[in-house]
């Protein structure tokens, strides 16, 4: 059995580093599977990719779908098929740099950002796991209304971590919360050259005139909460709110009958828990 | 096998962003066709232009900001 393990350990470690090359910059890139509960009440059921680049200037957290996204919009526009190919259960972005994060996110047809000083008050616990090979310490906070366990790997010692969970003194490799809502956890980390799109709008589905717009934090969330509490018809109803001609959205039958959609969604599950 | 791969990809890919079964002013998202339905106003101006842009059926397929939050509801 504990020959199993350790080559269990053994082939994970090679999986998770395998990847980790030399190269002339110092710049990381670390993807996390993130498994979380879309819905409050449902069984977690649902994954998804995101991806954290750190730099010389700073890092980047964002998910797989939102670098797609960036990728093909610095060459050409975005297609329906693009959209429908890329699915991410959010649409934020957040840049750090020392303690100072700035928050994107789009809510509706709207794009803020704000800015926010974390300093969490981490507390280092004496207990050690160990994550693909690697021997890591736990740490916990509270963060926006969660209890959070994070383990960190002080073998690589960089000091952000995925979301806005930094000042740890090594990288996140794995942080949940005390209901396993959200759980992260390192499948891939490489070094290289990982430059950083300056055009932010890039991670997002690029409209003309649309700029993000500096919100106070509490405003936002106010604003998003609101926003997914709203019916999907509602939603394109507040999306279209300018418009003379406010539209309605339909589902449509093979025959060709419409459906309204006003059914009032489930709570949707956010890192940030207000009640 | 590679080629075979590609083309098994391209068709799985093409048919689940197909909105062909939809028709023109729906997409398909999840197995359901949506479409967005714009209505009269009483403005002549807007509804003419409205009518024009939606041949007559006074629908439209979602845009891409609109498909983002269908495909969290639908799927």
């Amino acid at each position: 059995m504990k020959k199993i393990i350790t080559i269990l350990v053994f082939a994970m470690s090679y999986f998770v580093f395998s990847q980790v090359k030399p190269g002339n910059s110092s710049d990381l890139w670390v993807s996390y599977q993130l498994n979380y509960k879309k819905i409050a009440t449902e069984a977690p059921s649902e994954s998804t990719n995101a991806i954290l680049i750190v730099t010389n200037q700073g890092s980047l957290f964002t998910f797989e779908a939102m670098m797609n996204f960036d990728k093909i919009q610095q060459e050409r526009e975005l297609t329906e098929a693009d959209v429908l190919l890329n699915r991410s259960p959010f649409y934020f972005l957040i840049k750090t740099n020392g303690e100072s994060t700035e928050h994107y996110e789009t809510i509706g047809s709207d794009a803020y950002k704000f800015k926010e000083d974390l300093n969490h008050n981490w507390k280092l616990i004496k207990q050690d796991t160990i994550i693909s090979g690697y021997v890591c310490k736990k740490a916990t906070v509270n963060y926006a209304g969660r209890d959070w366990s994070a383990w960190y790997n002080p073998d690589i010692p960089i000091t952000v971590g995925p979301y806005k969970f930094h000042g740890l003194p090594g990288l996140v490799m794995m942080l949940k919360d005390r209901e396993n809502v959200f759980s992260f956890i390192v499948n891939e980390v490489k070094k290289g050259d990982f430059p950083i799109d300056s055009k932010t709008e890039n991670f997002f589905v690029k409209k003309k005139d649309r700029k993000f717009e500096y919100i106070d934090k509490d405003e936002f969330y106010k604003t998003r909460k609101k926003f997914s509490e709203m019916s999907l018809s509602d939603k394109i109803r507040f999306m279209n709110r300018a418009e003379i001609a406010v539209p309605t959205l339909v589902a449509v039958g093979e025959n060709g009958e419409k459906s309204r959609l006003n059914a009032k969604p489930k709570i949707k599950n956010f890192i940030e828990r207000f009640e | 096998m590679k080629k075979l791969m590609f083309t098994f990809i391209a068709v799985v890919g093409f048919s689940f962003a197909s909105s062909a079964q939809c028709g023109e002013r729906a997409t398909q998202v999840c197995g359901t066709c949506y479409s967005v339905e714009v209505p009269l106003t009483g403005y002549l101006s807007v509804d003419a232009a409205n009518i024009g842009a939606t041949g007559g059926t006074m629908l439209r397929k979602p845009n891409l900001d609109e498909l983002l939050y269908i495909m969290e509801i639908a799927c």
